[in-house]
Protein backbone atom coordinates (compact mmCIF):
# COMPACT_ATOMS: atom_id res chain seq x y z
CA UNK A 1 0.00 0.00 0.00
CA UNK A 2 1.56 3.40 -1.01
CA UNK A 3 -0.38 5.21 1.79
CA UNK A 4 1.85 5.42 5.06
CA UNK A 5 0.42 6.32 7.68
CA UNK A 6 2.49 8.33 10.41
CA UNK A 7 -0.22 9.21 12.63
CA UNK A 8 2.76 7.80 15.74
CA UNK A 9 4.74 10.68 14.61
CA UNK A 10 1.97 13.06 15.26
CA UNK A 11 0.96 11.25 18.35
CA UNK A 12 4.49 11.72 19.73
CA UNK A 13 4.77 15.80 18.57
CA UNK A 14 1.78 16.56 20.44
CA UNK A 15 2.55 14.22 23.81
CA UNK A 16 -0.71 12.36 23.24
CA UNK A 17 -1.37 8.43 23.84
CA UNK A 18 -3.92 6.13 22.07
CA UNK A 19 -5.96 5.76 24.83
CA UNK A 20 -6.63 9.40 24.82
CA UNK A 21 -6.26 9.97 21.39
CA UNK A 22 -9.19 7.09 21.18
CA UNK A 23 -11.50 8.88 23.90
CA UNK A 24 -10.97 12.20 21.54
CA UNK A 25 -12.03 10.76 18.24
CA UNK A 26 -14.61 8.34 19.40
CA UNK A 27 -13.63 5.55 18.25
CA UNK A 28 -12.34 1.73 19.86
CA UNK A 29 -8.87 1.63 20.85
CA UNK A 30 -8.84 -1.36 18.76
CA UNK A 31 -9.19 0.40 15.15
CA UNK A 32 -7.55 3.06 16.45
CA UNK A 33 -4.47 0.50 16.28
CA UNK A 34 -5.27 -1.24 12.95
CA UNK A 35 -5.02 2.46 11.98
CA UNK A 36 -2.03 3.48 13.67
CA UNK A 37 0.11 0.22 12.06
CA UNK A 38 -1.04 0.80 8.73
CA UNK A 39 -3.50 -2.08 8.44
CA UNK A 40 -6.27 -0.15 8.07
CA UNK A 41 -7.30 -0.49 4.17
CA UNK A 42 -9.39 2.35 4.29
CA UNK A 43 -10.48 5.47 6.40
CA UNK A 44 -13.63 7.27 6.28
CA UNK A 45 -13.62 11.58 6.42
CA UNK A 46 -15.20 11.63 9.09
CA UNK A 47 -12.23 9.66 11.25
CA UNK A 48 -9.82 11.93 9.79
CA UNK A 49 -11.88 14.94 10.55
CA UNK A 50 -11.79 14.09 14.10
CA UNK A 51 -8.24 12.69 13.77
CA UNK A 52 -6.75 16.03 12.55
CA UNK A 53 -9.07 17.98 15.11
CA UNK A 54 -7.89 15.99 18.21
CA UNK A 55 -4.15 16.41 16.84
CA UNK A 56 -4.26 19.60 15.67
CA UNK A 57 -3.13 18.99 12.26
CA UNK A 58 -3.85 18.28 8.90
CA UNK A 59 -4.56 14.98 6.58
CA UNK A 60 -0.93 15.53 5.19
CA UNK A 61 0.41 15.36 8.36
CA UNK A 62 -0.80 12.11 8.90
CA UNK A 63 -1.20 10.17 5.38
CA UNK A 64 1.76 10.12 3.63
CA UNK A 65 2.03 8.38 -0.47
CA UNK A 66 4.93 7.11 -1.29
CA UNK A 67 5.07 5.44 -4.98
CA UNK A 68 5.67 1.62 -5.22
CA UNK A 69 6.63 1.71 -8.50
CA UNK A 70 10.34 1.06 -9.06
CA UNK A 71 12.11 4.29 -10.64
CA UNK B 1 -32.17 -23.70 16.22
CA UNK B 2 -34.92 -25.72 14.13
CA UNK B 3 -32.78 -26.14 11.13
CA UNK B 4 -30.04 -27.29 13.01
CA UNK B 5 -32.18 -29.87 14.86
CA UNK B 6 -33.27 -30.68 11.49
CA UNK B 7 -29.34 -31.04 10.05
CA UNK B 8 -28.73 -33.26 12.81
CA UNK B 9 -32.23 -35.40 12.66
CA UNK B 10 -30.76 -35.96 9.20
CA UNK B 11 -27.45 -37.01 10.13
CA UNK B 12 -28.44 -39.19 12.38
CA UNK B 13 -31.16 -40.51 9.47
CA UNK B 14 -28.83 -40.90 7.01
CA UNK B 15 -26.21 -42.73 9.19
CA UNK B 16 -28.85 -45.53 10.26
CA UNK B 17 -29.18 -45.34 6.17
CA UNK B 18 -25.90 -46.34 5.31
CA UNK B 19 -25.88 -48.95 7.89
CA UNK B 20 -29.03 -50.86 6.87
CA UNK B 21 -28.25 -49.71 3.18
CA UNK B 22 -27.76 -53.76 1.97
CA UNK B 23 -31.53 -54.98 3.61
CA UNK B 24 -32.75 -51.58 2.33
CA UNK B 25 -31.82 -52.27 -1.47
CA UNK B 26 -32.69 -56.36 -1.15
CA UNK B 27 -36.01 -54.80 0.01
CA UNK B 28 -36.41 -52.53 -2.44
CA UNK B 29 -35.40 -54.96 -5.35
CA UNK B 30 -37.83 -57.62 -4.03
CA UNK B 31 -40.64 -54.65 -3.38
CA UNK B 32 -40.47 -53.20 -6.72
CA UNK B 33 -39.53 -56.17 -8.65
CA UNK B 34 -40.92 -59.25 -9.22
CA UNK B 35 -39.45 -61.55 -6.28
CA UNK B 36 -38.35 -64.44 -9.18
CA UNK B 37 -36.76 -62.12 -11.00
CA UNK B 38 -34.78 -60.74 -8.06
CA UNK B 39 -31.12 -59.80 -9.99
CA UNK B 40 -27.82 -60.58 -7.53
CA UNK B 41 -25.56 -58.67 -9.85
CA UNK B 42 -28.31 -55.75 -10.04
CA UNK B 43 -28.19 -56.01 -6.21
CA UNK B 44 -24.54 -55.51 -6.01
CA UNK B 45 -24.26 -52.81 -8.78
CA UNK B 46 -26.97 -50.55 -6.67
CA UNK B 47 -24.86 -50.69 -3.85
CA UNK B 48 -21.73 -49.96 -5.73
CA UNK B 49 -24.11 -46.85 -6.41
CA UNK B 50 -25.49 -45.74 -3.64
CA UNK B 51 -23.04 -46.40 -0.97
CA UNK B 52 -20.23 -43.40 -2.51
CA UNK B 53 -23.82 -41.24 -2.46
CA UNK B 54 -24.52 -42.71 0.84
CA UNK B 55 -21.13 -41.15 2.13
CA UNK B 56 -20.92 -37.92 -0.23
CA UNK B 57 -24.79 -37.01 1.10
CA UNK B 58 -23.37 -37.14 4.58
CA UNK B 59 -20.58 -34.53 3.76
CA UNK B 60 -22.72 -32.06 2.46
CA UNK B 61 -24.94 -32.58 5.63
CA UNK B 62 -21.48 -32.49 7.80
CA UNK B 63 -20.34 -29.41 5.77
CA UNK B 64 -24.06 -27.90 5.95
CA UNK B 65 -24.24 -28.40 9.64
CA UNK B 66 -20.47 -26.37 9.88
CA UNK B 67 -22.10 -23.92 8.02
CA UNK B 68 -25.22 -23.19 10.38
CA UNK B 69 -22.91 -23.30 13.54
CA UNK B 70 -20.83 -20.70 12.42
CA UNK B 71 -23.22 -18.55 11.11
CA UNK B 72 -25.19 -19.35 14.43
CA UNK B 73 -22.54 -18.03 16.36
CA UNK B 74 -22.94 -14.55 14.08
CA UNK B 75 -19.62 -15.36 11.97
CA UNK B 76 -21.71 -15.95 8.38
CA UNK B 77 -19.22 -14.28 5.78
CA UNK B 78 -15.93 -16.16 6.75
CA UNK B 79 -13.58 -17.80 4.57
CA UNK B 80 -14.22 -21.11 6.15
CA UNK B 81 -17.65 -20.95 5.00
CA UNK B 82 -16.82 -19.84 1.27
CA UNK B 83 -14.48 -23.12 1.76
CA UNK B 84 -17.11 -25.39 2.84
CA UNK B 85 -20.09 -23.96 -0.07
CA UNK B 86 -17.18 -24.92 -2.80
CA UNK B 87 -16.42 -28.16 -0.74
CA UNK B 88 -20.45 -29.03 -1.15
CA UNK B 89 -20.62 -28.00 -4.58
CA UNK B 90 -17.79 -30.00 -5.28
CA UNK B 91 -19.55 -32.84 -3.99
CA UNK B 92 -22.50 -32.43 -6.02
CA UNK B 93 -19.68 -32.36 -8.99
CA UNK B 94 -18.77 -36.07 -7.63
CA UNK B 95 -21.87 -37.37 -7.35
CA UNK B 96 -23.11 -35.57 -11.08
CA UNK B 97 -20.37 -37.53 -12.45
CA UNK B 98 -21.61 -40.95 -10.59
CA UNK B 99 -25.06 -40.52 -11.30
CA UNK B 100 -23.80 -39.78 -15.20
CA UNK B 101 -22.06 -43.17 -15.01
CA UNK B 102 -25.14 -44.53 -13.26
CA UNK B 103 -27.36 -44.27 -16.18
CA UNK B 104 -25.42 -47.01 -17.93
CA UNK B 105 -25.25 -49.42 -15.30
CA UNK B 106 -28.77 -48.18 -13.18
CA UNK B 107 -32.26 -49.39 -14.65
CA UNK B 108 -34.24 -46.37 -13.06
CA UNK B 109 -35.99 -43.23 -14.47
CA UNK B 110 -34.95 -41.47 -11.49
CA UNK B 111 -30.95 -41.62 -12.12
CA UNK B 112 -30.77 -39.32 -15.18
CA UNK B 113 -32.68 -36.67 -12.89
CA UNK B 114 -30.56 -37.08 -9.92
CA UNK B 115 -27.33 -36.70 -12.83
CA UNK B 116 -29.26 -33.03 -13.81
CA UNK B 117 -30.28 -32.16 -10.26
CA UNK B 118 -26.72 -32.64 -9.02
CA UNK B 119 -24.80 -31.04 -12.25
CA UNK B 120 -27.42 -28.10 -11.82
CA UNK B 121 -27.03 -27.77 -7.95
CA UNK B 122 -23.11 -28.42 -8.11
CA UNK B 123 -23.14 -25.27 -10.53
CA UNK B 124 -25.84 -22.97 -8.62
CA UNK B 125 -23.15 -23.87 -5.56
CA UNK B 126 -20.20 -22.63 -7.50
CA UNK B 127 -21.59 -19.37 -8.57
CA UNK B 128 -23.26 -19.24 -5.01
CA UNK B 129 -19.40 -19.30 -3.88
CA UNK B 130 -18.24 -17.10 -5.82
CA UNK B 131 -20.70 -14.68 -4.47
CA UNK B 132 -19.74 -15.54 -0.85
CA UNK B 133 -16.55 -14.97 -1.33
CA UNK B 134 -16.61 -11.60 -2.83
CA UNK B 135 -19.22 -10.92 0.16
CA UNK B 136 -16.52 -11.73 2.65
CA UNK B 137 -13.46 -10.14 0.94
CA UNK B 138 -15.95 -6.64 1.10
CA UNK B 139 -17.17 -7.33 4.46
CA UNK B 140 -12.78 -7.47 5.29
CA UNK B 141 -12.61 -4.93 3.73
CA UNK B 142 -15.07 -2.77 5.28
CA UNK B 143 -13.87 -4.30 8.45
CA UNK B 144 -10.39 -2.88 8.15
CA UNK B 145 -12.44 0.96 6.85
CA UNK B 146 -11.61 2.56 10.13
Amino acid sequence: MPIIVNMDVMMAKRKIGLNELSELVGITLANLSILKNGKAKAIRFSTLDAICKALDCQPGDILEYVSDDPL
Amino acid sequence: MLLQRLLIAAMAAGALILLALPWIVYWALRYYELPASFDRQYYITSLCFLYPSGFLGMGILYNAAKILAKVNCDEPFIEENVRRVKYIARICAVLCCLYAAGIFFMRSFFVPILFIVFGLTALFLSVFGELFKKAVEYKNDNDFTI
